[in-house]
Protein backbone atom coordinates (compact mmCIF):
# COMPACT_ATOMS: atom_id res chain seq x y z
CA UNK A 1 0.00 0.00 0.00
CA UNK A 2 2.84 2.27 1.08
CA UNK A 3 4.43 0.98 -2.08
CA UNK A 4 1.36 1.45 -4.21
CA UNK A 5 0.96 5.44 -2.96
CA UNK A 6 5.01 5.95 -3.34
CA UNK A 7 4.40 4.91 -7.23
CA UNK A 8 1.36 8.05 -7.27
CA UNK A 9 3.38 10.36 -5.70
CA UNK A 10 6.21 9.49 -7.94
CA UNK A 11 4.05 9.73 -10.80
CA UNK A 12 2.07 13.10 -9.74
CA UNK A 13 5.34 14.47 -8.80
CA UNK A 14 6.59 13.67 -13.25
CA UNK A 15 3.65 14.66 -14.07
CA UNK A 16 3.70 17.78 -11.94
CA UNK A 17 6.73 17.82 -13.76
CA UNK A 18 5.45 17.50 -17.15
CA UNK A 19 3.17 20.26 -16.64
CA UNK A 20 5.81 22.49 -15.55
CA UNK A 21 8.04 21.11 -18.79
CA UNK A 22 4.89 21.83 -20.70
CA UNK A 23 4.20 25.46 -19.27
CA UNK A 24 7.67 26.14 -19.19
CA UNK A 25 7.76 24.95 -22.79
CA UNK A 26 4.65 27.37 -24.12
CA UNK A 27 6.54 30.36 -22.03
CA UNK A 28 9.16 29.94 -24.19
CA UNK A 29 7.24 29.41 -27.21
CA UNK A 30 4.90 32.69 -26.42
CA UNK A 31 8.30 34.53 -25.74
CA UNK A 32 9.94 33.62 -29.07
CA UNK A 33 6.29 34.75 -30.63
CA UNK A 34 6.52 37.70 -28.44
CA UNK A 35 10.00 38.15 -29.82
CA UNK A 36 8.79 37.71 -33.18
CA UNK A 37 6.43 40.52 -32.76
CA UNK A 38 8.81 42.88 -31.35
CA UNK A 39 10.97 42.02 -34.24
CA UNK A 40 8.54 42.96 -37.18
CA UNK A 41 7.62 45.48 -35.52
CA UNK A 42 10.67 48.27 -36.60
CA UNK A 43 9.73 46.25 -40.22
CA UNK A 44 6.40 47.26 -40.63
CA UNK A 45 7.40 50.86 -39.32
CA UNK A 46 9.97 50.91 -42.15
CA UNK A 47 7.50 49.23 -44.63
CA UNK A 48 5.14 52.76 -43.65
CA UNK A 49 7.79 55.18 -43.38
CA UNK A 50 9.02 53.62 -46.88
CA UNK A 51 5.08 54.39 -48.21
CA UNK A 52 5.26 57.46 -46.42
CA UNK A 53 8.37 58.09 -48.10
CA UNK A 54 7.08 56.58 -51.73
CA UNK A 55 4.10 59.12 -50.94
CA UNK A 56 5.72 62.12 -49.91
CA UNK A 57 5.29 63.68 -53.88
CA UNK A 58 1.74 63.65 -53.48
CA UNK A 59 2.28 66.70 -51.10
CA UNK A 60 4.50 67.84 -53.68
CA UNK A 61 2.10 67.59 -56.65
CA UNK A 62 -0.44 68.78 -54.50
CA UNK A 63 1.27 71.69 -53.54
CA UNK A 64 2.31 71.87 -57.72
CA UNK A 65 -1.52 71.67 -58.29
CA UNK A 66 -1.90 74.78 -55.68
CA UNK A 67 0.64 76.60 -57.32
CA UNK A 68 -0.79 75.94 -60.86
CA UNK A 69 -4.28 76.73 -59.39
CA UNK A 70 -2.12 79.87 -57.87
CA UNK A 71 -1.45 80.55 -61.56
CA UNK A 72 -4.50 80.34 -63.29
CA UNK A 73 -5.94 82.91 -60.34
CA UNK A 74 -3.26 84.93 -61.69
CA UNK A 75 -3.85 84.45 -65.13
CA UNK A 76 -7.58 84.97 -64.48
CA UNK A 77 -6.54 88.63 -63.28
CA UNK A 78 -5.40 89.51 -66.74
CA UNK A 79 -8.23 87.99 -67.87
CA UNK A 80 -10.55 89.72 -65.24
CA UNK A 81 -9.98 92.56 -67.13
CA UNK A 82 -9.65 91.80 -70.24
CA UNK A 83 -12.63 89.80 -70.85
CA UNK A 84 -14.65 92.49 -68.94
CA UNK A 85 -15.61 95.07 -71.96
CA UNK A 86 -16.75 97.89 -69.27
CA UNK A 87 -13.66 97.43 -67.53
CA UNK A 88 -11.73 97.91 -70.62
CA UNK A 89 -14.13 100.90 -71.87
CA UNK A 90 -13.44 102.71 -68.56
CA UNK A 91 -9.37 101.83 -69.04
CA UNK A 92 -8.78 102.17 -72.47
CA UNK A 93 -6.41 105.00 -73.44
CA UNK A 94 -8.09 108.02 -75.24
CA UNK A 95 -6.99 107.91 -78.78
CA UNK A 96 -6.81 110.82 -80.93
CA UNK A 97 -8.44 110.45 -84.10
CA UNK A 98 -5.95 111.63 -86.83
CA UNK A 99 -7.05 112.34 -90.40
CA UNK A 100 -5.06 110.75 -93.06
CA UNK A 101 -2.40 112.52 -94.05
CA UNK A 102 -1.81 110.54 -97.15
CA UNK A 103 -3.54 111.21 -100.41
CA UNK A 104 -4.40 108.89 -103.49
CA UNK A 105 -4.96 105.10 -103.41
CA UNK A 106 -2.71 103.22 -101.17
CA UNK B 1 -11.88 98.62 -93.02
CA UNK B 2 -13.19 100.42 -90.08
CA UNK B 3 -10.73 100.17 -87.04
CA UNK B 4 -11.73 98.15 -83.84
CA UNK B 5 -12.56 100.74 -80.43
CA UNK B 6 -9.61 100.48 -78.59
CA UNK B 7 -11.53 98.21 -76.16
CA UNK B 8 -12.13 96.03 -78.78
CA UNK B 9 -9.13 95.14 -79.96
CA UNK B 10 -7.83 93.61 -76.46
CA UNK B 11 -11.28 92.14 -75.55
CA UNK B 12 -10.78 88.15 -74.64
CA UNK B 13 -13.34 85.84 -74.85
CA UNK B 14 -12.62 84.18 -71.76
CA UNK B 15 -14.79 80.91 -72.37
CA UNK B 16 -13.22 80.15 -75.51
CA UNK B 17 -10.26 81.24 -75.32
CA UNK B 18 -9.61 79.14 -71.81
CA UNK B 19 -10.61 75.93 -73.71
CA UNK B 20 -8.43 76.00 -76.88
CA UNK B 21 -4.92 74.93 -76.88
CA UNK B 22 -3.03 77.92 -76.17
CA UNK B 23 -5.51 78.77 -73.37
CA UNK B 24 -3.52 76.56 -71.35
CA UNK B 25 -0.49 79.10 -71.68
CA UNK B 26 -0.37 81.39 -68.80
CA UNK B 27 -0.48 84.74 -69.64
CA UNK B 28 2.79 85.78 -69.01
CA UNK B 29 4.11 83.12 -70.19
CA UNK B 30 3.91 84.95 -73.93
CA UNK B 31 3.06 88.55 -72.35
CA UNK B 32 5.41 89.18 -69.74
CA UNK B 33 3.84 92.32 -67.88
CA UNK B 34 3.21 91.86 -63.87
CA UNK B 35 -0.02 90.32 -61.98
CA UNK B 36 -1.66 93.13 -61.03
CA UNK B 37 -5.37 94.35 -60.84
CA UNK B 38 -3.95 98.00 -61.75
CA UNK B 39 -3.39 98.58 -65.67
CA UNK B 40 0.03 100.32 -64.96
CA UNK B 41 1.15 97.78 -63.06
CA UNK B 42 0.12 94.71 -65.22
CA UNK B 43 1.52 96.16 -68.47
CA UNK B 44 5.17 96.94 -66.99
CA UNK B 45 7.52 95.45 -69.93
CA UNK B 46 4.32 94.06 -71.69
CA UNK B 47 5.08 92.20 -74.85
CA UNK B 48 1.94 93.22 -76.83
CA UNK B 49 2.73 91.55 -79.59
CA UNK B 50 5.24 88.01 -78.69
CA UNK B 51 5.36 86.66 -82.06
CA UNK B 52 7.59 89.89 -83.00
CA UNK B 53 9.98 87.11 -81.91
CA UNK B 54 8.36 84.07 -83.26
CA UNK B 55 11.86 81.56 -82.17
CA UNK B 56 10.42 82.67 -78.55
CA UNK B 57 6.49 82.84 -78.39
CA UNK B 58 5.95 80.36 -81.08
CA UNK B 59 8.76 77.93 -82.02
CA UNK B 60 9.15 76.00 -79.11
CA UNK B 61 5.37 74.49 -80.36
CA UNK B 62 5.85 74.94 -83.70
CA UNK B 63 9.51 74.99 -84.90
CA UNK B 64 8.93 74.04 -88.50
CA UNK B 65 6.83 77.44 -89.12
CA UNK B 66 9.26 79.54 -87.27
CA UNK B 67 12.20 78.08 -89.21
CA UNK B 68 10.89 78.70 -92.50
CA UNK B 69 9.45 82.08 -91.59
CA UNK B 70 13.21 83.04 -91.65
CA UNK B 71 12.97 83.41 -95.31
CA UNK B 72 9.23 83.86 -95.60
CA UNK B 73 8.59 86.98 -97.62
CA UNK B 74 5.75 87.94 -95.51
CA UNK B 75 8.50 87.93 -92.80
CA UNK B 76 10.85 89.44 -94.68
CA UNK B 77 9.53 91.59 -97.03
CA UNK B 78 12.18 90.73 -99.31
CA UNK B 79 9.67 91.18 -102.81
CA UNK B 80 10.32 94.95 -102.08
CA UNK B 81 13.79 95.10 -101.48
CA UNK B 82 13.93 92.78 -104.92
CA UNK B 83 11.85 95.54 -106.67
CA UNK B 84 13.88 98.20 -105.29
CA UNK B 85 17.38 97.06 -105.84
CA UNK B 86 16.95 96.57 -109.78
CA UNK B 87 15.57 100.18 -109.34
CA UNK B 88 19.15 101.41 -108.19
CA UNK B 89 17.52 101.54 -104.59
CA UNK B 90 20.84 99.48 -101.89
CA UNK B 91 19.91 98.62 -98.88
CA UNK B 92 23.36 99.23 -97.91
CA UNK B 93 22.32 102.98 -98.15
CA UNK B 94 21.50 104.24 -94.83
CA UNK B 95 18.83 106.47 -96.83
CA UNK B 96 16.88 103.90 -98.01
CA UNK B 97 17.30 102.02 -94.94
CA UNK B 98 15.10 105.06 -93.22
CA UNK B 99 12.58 105.73 -96.09
CA UNK B 100 12.12 101.27 -95.82
CA UNK B 101 11.86 101.15 -91.87
CA UNK B 102 9.35 104.75 -92.17
CA UNK B 103 6.62 103.10 -94.96
CA UNK B 104 7.26 99.68 -95.81
CA UNK B 105 8.94 97.69 -92.46
CA UNK B 106 4.74 98.06 -91.78
CA UNK B 107 3.60 95.53 -94.03
CA UNK B 108 5.47 92.67 -92.45
CA UNK B 109 2.75 90.27 -90.55
CA UNK B 110 4.25 88.36 -88.26
CA UNK B 111 2.29 84.76 -86.75
CA UNK B 112 0.14 87.38 -84.81
CA UNK B 113 -1.27 89.27 -87.59
CA UNK B 114 -2.22 86.42 -89.20
CA UNK B 115 -3.81 84.07 -86.54
CA UNK B 116 -4.73 86.26 -83.25
CA UNK B 117 -5.33 89.83 -84.36
CA UNK B 118 -5.91 92.00 -87.25
CA UNK B 119 -2.59 93.19 -88.65
CA UNK B 120 -0.65 96.08 -86.80
CA UNK B 121 -0.48 98.07 -90.10
CA UNK B 122 -4.26 98.39 -89.70
CA UNK B 123 -4.26 99.28 -86.06
CA UNK B 124 -4.72 95.51 -84.59
CA UNK B 125 -7.38 93.94 -82.48
CA UNK B 126 -7.94 90.29 -81.92
CA UNK B 127 -10.19 88.64 -84.76
CA UNK B 128 -11.59 86.11 -82.58
CA UNK B 129 -11.23 87.30 -78.51
CA UNK B 130 -7.43 85.91 -78.78
CA UNK B 131 -8.70 82.65 -79.86
CA UNK B 132 -6.16 81.47 -82.36
CA UNK B 133 -7.25 81.21 -85.66
CA UNK B 134 -5.73 78.28 -88.06
CA UNK B 135 -7.14 79.72 -90.98
CA UNK B 136 -6.65 83.29 -90.93
CA UNK B 137 -10.01 85.85 -91.64
CA UNK B 138 -9.92 86.35 -95.71
CA UNK B 139 -11.38 90.11 -94.73
CA UNK B 140 -9.96 90.80 -90.98
CA UNK B 141 -6.46 89.23 -92.21
CA UNK B 142 -5.65 88.47 -95.74
CA UNK B 143 -7.13 91.75 -97.41
CA UNK B 144 -6.75 93.85 -94.52
CA UNK B 145 -3.70 94.08 -96.40
CA UNK B 146 -4.30 92.80 -99.80
CA UNK B 147 -7.20 95.40 -100.15
CA UNK B 148 -6.48 97.95 -102.23
CA UNK B 149 -6.05 95.95 -105.56
CA UNK B 150 -6.69 92.61 -104.63
CA UNK B 151 -9.29 92.76 -101.86
CA UNK B 152 -11.18 95.12 -104.06
CA UNK B 153 -10.68 93.27 -107.18
CA UNK B 154 -11.75 89.80 -105.34
CA UNK B 155 -15.21 90.94 -103.74
CA UNK B 156 -16.28 93.17 -106.78
CA UNK B 157 -16.20 96.56 -104.88
CA UNK B 158 -15.44 98.30 -107.96
CA UNK B 159 -18.75 100.00 -110.07
CA UNK B 160 -19.71 97.81 -112.72
CA UNK B 161 -17.60 94.76 -112.39
CA UNK B 162 -18.21 91.41 -110.69
CA UNK B 163 -16.76 90.15 -108.15
CA UNK B 164 -14.00 87.18 -109.07
CA UNK B 165 -16.04 84.05 -110.02
CA UNK B 166 -14.26 81.82 -107.31
CA UNK B 167 -16.15 84.27 -104.79
CA UNK B 168 -19.59 85.12 -106.23
CA UNK B 169 -20.16 81.41 -107.04
CA UNK B 170 -17.65 79.24 -105.47
CA UNK B 171 -17.53 81.40 -102.17
CA UNK B 172 -14.05 80.48 -101.91
CA UNK B 173 -11.66 82.65 -99.51
CA UNK B 174 -7.89 83.24 -100.05
CA UNK B 175 -6.68 80.11 -98.31
CA UNK B 176 -8.60 77.84 -100.66
CA UNK B 177 -5.94 78.84 -103.14
CA UNK B 178 -2.77 80.21 -100.61
CA UNK B 179 -2.34 77.14 -98.93
CA UNK B 180 -0.69 77.36 -95.37
CA UNK B 181 2.50 75.68 -96.92
CA UNK B 182 2.96 78.54 -99.33
CA UNK B 183 1.88 81.37 -96.69
CA UNK B 184 4.35 79.97 -94.61
CA UNK B 185 7.35 79.17 -96.91
CA UNK B 186 7.55 76.03 -96.43
CA UNK B 187 9.43 74.26 -99.33
CA UNK B 188 7.27 72.23 -101.31
CA UNK B 189 8.06 68.71 -102.32
CA UNK B 190 7.44 69.95 -106.25
CA UNK B 191 8.17 66.53 -107.09
CA UNK B 192 4.92 65.16 -106.23
CA UNK B 193 3.03 67.25 -109.28
CA UNK B 194 5.58 68.80 -111.15
CA UNK B 195 8.70 67.47 -113.91
CA UNK B 196 11.70 69.52 -115.43
CA UNK B 197 14.63 71.88 -114.78
CA UNK B 198 12.44 73.43 -111.95
CA UNK B 199 11.36 70.71 -109.86
CA UNK B 200 13.70 71.10 -107.12
CA UNK B 201 12.43 74.99 -107.03
CA UNK B 202 11.90 75.78 -102.81
CA UNK B 203 9.45 78.40 -102.36
CA UNK B 204 10.48 81.76 -103.67
CA UNK B 205 12.08 83.80 -101.36
CA UNK B 206 13.26 87.19 -103.22
CA UNK B 207 9.69 87.90 -104.81
CA UNK B 208 6.24 86.26 -105.24
CA UNK B 209 6.79 85.92 -108.50
CA UNK B 210 9.81 83.92 -109.17
CA UNK B 211 9.92 80.53 -108.85
CA UNK B 212 6.82 77.79 -109.63
CA UNK B 213 3.21 79.13 -109.69
CA UNK B 214 2.04 78.78 -106.45
CA UNK B 215 -1.11 78.74 -107.01
CA UNK B 216 -1.64 77.97 -110.44
CA UNK B 217 -5.46 77.64 -112.29
CA UNK B 218 -3.90 74.16 -113.56
CA UNK B 219 -3.57 73.45 -110.28
CA UNK B 220 -7.63 72.95 -110.96
CA UNK B 221 -8.40 73.07 -114.12
CA UNK B 222 -6.34 70.51 -115.37
CA UNK B 223 -8.20 69.57 -118.57
CA UNK B 224 -7.92 73.41 -119.35
CA UNK B 225 -4.04 73.22 -119.44
CA UNK B 226 -4.13 70.42 -121.47
CA UNK B 227 -6.06 71.90 -123.84
CA UNK B 228 -8.72 69.08 -123.76
CA UNK B 229 -11.84 70.35 -122.67
CA UNK B 230 -12.99 71.18 -126.18
CA UNK B 231 -12.99 74.72 -125.65
CA UNK B 232 -11.52 76.07 -129.05
CA UNK B 233 -10.06 79.10 -127.69
CA UNK B 234 -7.89 76.74 -125.17
CA UNK B 235 -7.24 74.64 -127.83
CA UNK B 236 -5.96 77.61 -129.86
CA UNK B 237 -4.13 79.17 -127.61
CA UNK B 238 -1.66 76.40 -125.71
CA UNK B 239 1.01 77.75 -123.18
CA UNK B 240 1.23 81.36 -125.09
CA UNK B 241 -1.68 83.10 -122.91
CA UNK B 242 -1.52 83.61 -119.11
CA UNK B 243 -5.09 82.18 -117.70
CA UNK B 244 -5.89 86.10 -116.67
CA UNK B 245 -5.16 87.19 -120.47
CA UNK B 246 -8.52 86.11 -121.00
CA UNK B 247 -10.10 85.43 -117.50
CA UNK B 248 -9.36 89.06 -116.24
CA UNK B 249 -11.43 92.30 -116.38
CA UNK B 250 -9.96 95.61 -115.67
CA UNK B 251 -8.12 96.04 -112.45
CA UNK B 252 -6.26 98.91 -110.51
CA UNK B 253 -3.25 100.59 -111.65
CA UNK B 254 -1.69 103.68 -110.17
CA UNK B 255 0.74 106.05 -111.17
CA UNK B 256 3.61 108.27 -108.94
CA UNK B 257 3.74 107.66 -105.68
CA UNK B 258 6.21 109.84 -103.41
CA UNK B 259 6.84 109.32 -99.60
CA UNK B 260 7.62 111.56 -96.92
CA UNK B 261 7.16 112.22 -93.44
CA UNK B 262 4.34 114.88 -92.57
CA UNK B 263 5.40 118.10 -91.62
CA UNK B 264 2.49 118.89 -89.02
CA UNK B 265 2.61 115.38 -87.27
CA UNK B 266 5.98 113.21 -87.53
CA UNK B 267 4.21 110.37 -89.54
CA UNK B 268 5.06 108.93 -92.52
CA UNK B 269 2.86 109.73 -95.33
CA UNK B 270 1.96 108.80 -98.92
CA UNK B 271 0.56 110.66 -101.90
CA UNK B 272 -0.42 109.05 -105.54
CA UNK B 273 -0.63 111.16 -108.25
CA UNK B 274 -3.81 108.84 -109.89
CA UNK B 275 -5.14 105.55 -109.88
CA UNK B 276 -7.48 103.98 -112.23
CA UNK B 277 -8.92 101.15 -113.75
CA UNK B 278 -7.57 99.22 -117.05
CA UNK B 279 -7.29 96.07 -118.53
CA UNK B 280 -3.87 96.19 -121.02
CA UNK B 281 -2.18 92.80 -122.21
CA UNK B 282 1.55 93.22 -122.57
CA UNK B 283 4.65 90.74 -123.07
CA UNK B 284 5.47 88.83 -120.65
CA UNK B 285 8.70 90.01 -118.76
CA UNK B 286 9.26 87.38 -116.22
CA UNK B 287 8.59 84.19 -119.25
CA UNK B 288 10.40 81.12 -117.45
CA UNK B 289 9.72 77.10 -117.62
CA UNK B 290 7.25 78.08 -114.53
CA UNK B 291 5.78 81.10 -116.64
CA UNK B 292 5.61 80.45 -120.29
CA UNK B 293 3.09 82.59 -121.69
CA UNK B 294 3.51 85.16 -124.26
CA UNK B 295 1.56 87.75 -122.96
CA UNK B 296 0.25 88.41 -119.83
CA UNK B 297 -1.91 91.16 -118.30
CA UNK B 298 0.25 94.22 -117.10
CA UNK B 299 -0.43 96.86 -114.35
CA UNK B 300 1.06 99.85 -113.75
CA UNK B 301 2.76 99.81 -110.44
CA UNK B 302 3.51 103.90 -108.73
CA UNK B 303 7.27 103.86 -108.86
CA UNK B 304 8.34 107.15 -109.90
CA UNK B 305 12.35 108.37 -110.51
CA UNK B 306 11.85 110.65 -107.85
CA UNK B 307 9.46 108.55 -105.55
CA UNK B 308 11.83 109.03 -102.11
CA UNK B 309 13.41 112.21 -103.55
CA UNK B 310 12.25 113.03 -99.61
CA UNK B 311 14.98 111.31 -98.45
CA UNK B 312 17.48 111.53 -100.86
CA UNK B 313 17.51 112.50 -104.32
CA UNK B 314 18.00 110.81 -106.89
CA UNK B 315 17.92 107.27 -104.85
CA UNK B 316 15.95 105.79 -107.31
CA UNK B 317 19.28 105.88 -109.04
CA UNK B 318 18.45 102.79 -111.90
CA UNK B 319 14.67 103.71 -113.18
CA UNK B 320 15.02 101.83 -116.09
CA UNK B 321 15.76 98.31 -114.55
CA UNK B 322 12.84 97.01 -114.02
CA UNK B 323 9.49 97.95 -115.82
CA UNK B 324 6.41 100.16 -114.79
CA UNK B 325 3.62 97.85 -116.37
CA UNK B 326 4.33 94.51 -114.19
CA UNK B 327 3.39 91.09 -114.53
CA UNK B 328 0.68 90.68 -112.71
CA UNK B 329 -2.45 88.55 -111.64
CA UNK B 330 -5.92 90.12 -110.90
CA UNK B 331 -8.03 88.22 -108.85
CA UNK B 332 -11.22 88.90 -110.75
CA UNK B 333 -11.31 86.10 -112.87
CA UNK B 334 -14.29 85.58 -114.80
CA UNK B 335 -15.71 82.80 -116.85
CA UNK B 336 -17.44 84.88 -119.99
CA UNK B 337 -14.93 88.77 -120.55
CA UNK B 338 -15.19 91.25 -123.07
CA UNK B 339 -11.67 89.91 -124.31
CA UNK B 340 -12.74 86.50 -124.70
CA UNK B 341 -16.03 87.48 -126.67
CA UNK B 342 -14.43 86.78 -130.11
CA UNK B 343 -10.94 86.18 -132.05
CA UNK B 344 -11.33 90.18 -132.96
CA UNK B 345 -11.33 91.40 -129.44
CA UNK B 346 -7.94 90.65 -129.17
CA UNK B 347 -6.89 89.65 -132.57
CA UNK B 348 -6.33 93.68 -134.34
CA UNK B 349 -7.47 95.54 -131.57
CA UNK B 350 -4.41 97.62 -130.34
CA UNK B 351 -6.54 99.11 -127.33
CA UNK B 352 -6.38 96.31 -125.62
CA UNK B 353 -2.29 95.87 -126.30
CA UNK B 354 -0.08 97.54 -123.91
CA UNK B 355 1.68 99.65 -126.92
CA UNK B 356 4.02 102.51 -126.90
CA UNK B 357 1.78 105.15 -127.31
CA UNK B 358 0.36 104.24 -123.97
CA UNK B 359 3.02 104.94 -121.92
CA UNK B 360 4.31 107.66 -120.65
CA UNK B 361 7.37 109.20 -122.18
CA UNK B 362 9.76 108.79 -119.49
CA UNK B 363 8.66 105.05 -118.73
CA UNK B 364 9.04 103.94 -122.50
CA UNK B 365 12.79 102.58 -121.65
CA UNK B 366 11.90 101.00 -118.51
CA UNK B 367 9.10 99.16 -120.49
CA UNK B 368 10.94 97.61 -123.35
CA UNK B 369 10.22 94.37 -122.64
CA UNK B 370 6.76 94.61 -121.91
CA UNK B 371 5.38 96.83 -124.76
CA UNK B 372 3.52 95.41 -127.43
CA UNK B 373 5.27 96.44 -130.38
CA UNK B 374 2.78 94.61 -133.36
CA UNK B 375 -0.65 93.69 -132.31
CA UNK B 376 -1.01 90.06 -133.22
CA UNK B 377 -3.16 89.94 -136.16
CA UNK B 378 -6.27 88.07 -136.83
CA UNK B 379 -5.15 85.06 -138.17
CA UNK B 380 -6.28 83.51 -141.70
Amino acid sequence: MVKTLQRLISRVRYFHLLILGVLLLIGAVSCQAANRQTDTQPEVEATVTQIAATASPQPTAVSELAAQDSDTEQSNQCLACHEDQQALMDTADKVEVVESENSGEG
Amino acid sequence: MAPLEPWEKALIDGEAFSSSVHGKIACQDCHQGEQSADKETAHTDLIAYPSDNPEAACGECHPDLVSAAKTNLHTTLAGYWTVLETRGVSADDPHAEEMFGNHCTSCHASCGDCHVSRPTSVGGGFISGHVFEAEPSMTNNCTACHGSRVGNEYMGKHDGLKADVHFRQGRMTCTDCHTGHEMHGLTANCQDCHEGPMDSQVAPEDHRYDGLQIPSCESCHASVAAGNDGITMHEQHPGILSCQVCHSVSYTSCDGCHVSISEATGNPVFATEGSYLGFYIGKNPLQSYARPYEYVPVRHVPISPTSFDYYEVGMVSNFNGRETWVYTTPHNIQRNTPQAESCESCHGNSAIFLTADKIAPGELDANRDVIVDVVPPLPR
